[in-house]
């Protein structure tokens, strides 16, 4: 955690849950891979990991894609994402999806008894 | 009761005598336009979007005329908001309404930092994301101490014409309680912020803000109180 302040911090994660047209998947996930994600490294985004639900590409049926990425500082990166127009990206790959949405997490540790 | 906050802008160039001038004069501005409170804020460094000073009037009962005229009616400020050698305001970008939510738990709060951000929620929201939001943001306070005393409320367009749909209102005791502590909670980014993210598919909130912080003596969101 960073930017230790009353309790605040700025670090944390962001689970992104998209919705992908039935048939898109492919060419959702390559879309991320060349056109957000450089952007989002330069942001200071780290991608933890990306999942597909279920655990297979379906035929003719959606798929949700979860992209989980860390970020050191949220204001920052916010700033970056204006400047960048990475609202844009998700206006221009829409017609690949059907819904997405945005949770900001932050890390909950559990200890095993 | 009817509070009106304006968001003045300064021609290019207004300096010096001209603006000692016009502070002086808008010191006796509530008495000018026949308002019970007024207070005028000269914005700090880090303001963005809302000009050059808050100025906030309380009046019993909605004045007459917009913003504009109220001033132009008034022979003790007129000149400074006209095209003559006294104007320094090209500008005024006012809001009024009346008093809405609000908590005052430290109403004899003094030498403080008030915080106005002006918003608009966009055409078309969904009432229940608009309610949603609403409450979200008004839960601030419970998850940022800094924040002395606030308000919040939906401006009314048939009392003064506005782009802006809301005004948040803030009284910090530091500018470090805004400029520190408001930014690094993570309820304000974590949950606040996604209202205002252009990235969100949750947004309903214009990315035009007007955000303003100013300098003040004692308590202006308590006026409504001490009324």
């Amino acid at each position: 955690m960073s930017s230790d302040a009353g309790g605040g911090i700025t670090s944390g994660y962001i689970l992104d849950r998209v919705t992908v047209q039935p048939g898109r998947l492919g060419e959702y996930r390559e879309r991320v891979a060349r056109e957000y994600l450089p952007q989002a490294l330069e942001r200071g985004m780290t991608l933890v990991g990306s999942w597909i639900e279920p655990p297979l590409e379906l035929q003719d049926e959606s798929n949700d894609l979860y992209l989980l990425w860390s970020f050191p500082e949220f204001w920052s990166m916010r700033r970056q994402s204006r400047e960048q127009g990475a609202a844009a990206w998700w206006e221009d790959s829409a017609d690949l999806t059907v819904s997405r949405e945005r949770l900001f997490l932050a890390a909950a540790e559990l200890e095993a008894p | 009761m009817i509070r009106q906050v304006a968001m003045l802008h300064l021609r290019e160039g207004a300096d010096g005598e001209a603006l000692e001038a016009f502070e002086a004069a808008m010191a006796g501005a509530h008495e000018a336009l026949g308002a019970r409170r007024s207070h005028l804020g000269r914005h700090i460094e880090g303001s963005v979007g809302g000009g050059d000073y808050t100025w906030d009037l309380l009046f019993d009962e909605a004045p007459e005329g917009d913003a504009a005229a109220l001033v132009a009616a008034a022979p003790a400020l007129a000149p400074y908001f006209g095209d003559g050698p006294q104007g320094v305001v090209a500008q005024i970008d006012a809001v009024r309404f009346e008093p809405q939510y609000g908590e005052l738990p430290e109403p004899g709060i003094r030498d403080f930092v008030k915080r106005t951000l002006f918003l608009r929620v966009e055409d078309g929201a969904e009432a229940e994301a608009l309610a949603r939001f609403e409450r979200e943001l008004m839960g601030m306070p419970r998850y940022i101490a800094s924040i002395r005393n606030w308000a919040c409320g939906r401006t009314d367009p048939a009392l003064q014409a506005t782009q802006w749909t809301h005004v948040w209102e803030q009284e910090y005791q530091s500018v470090e309680g805004l400029t520190v502590d408001y930014m690094v909670s993570p309820y304000h980014w974590g949950v606040v912020d996604g209202w205002f993210d252009m990235e969100r598919p949750q947004r309903i909130v214009s990315p035009l803000l007007a955000h303003v912080y100013c300098p003040a003596a004692s308590s202006i969101l308590g006026w409504t109180e001490e009324a």
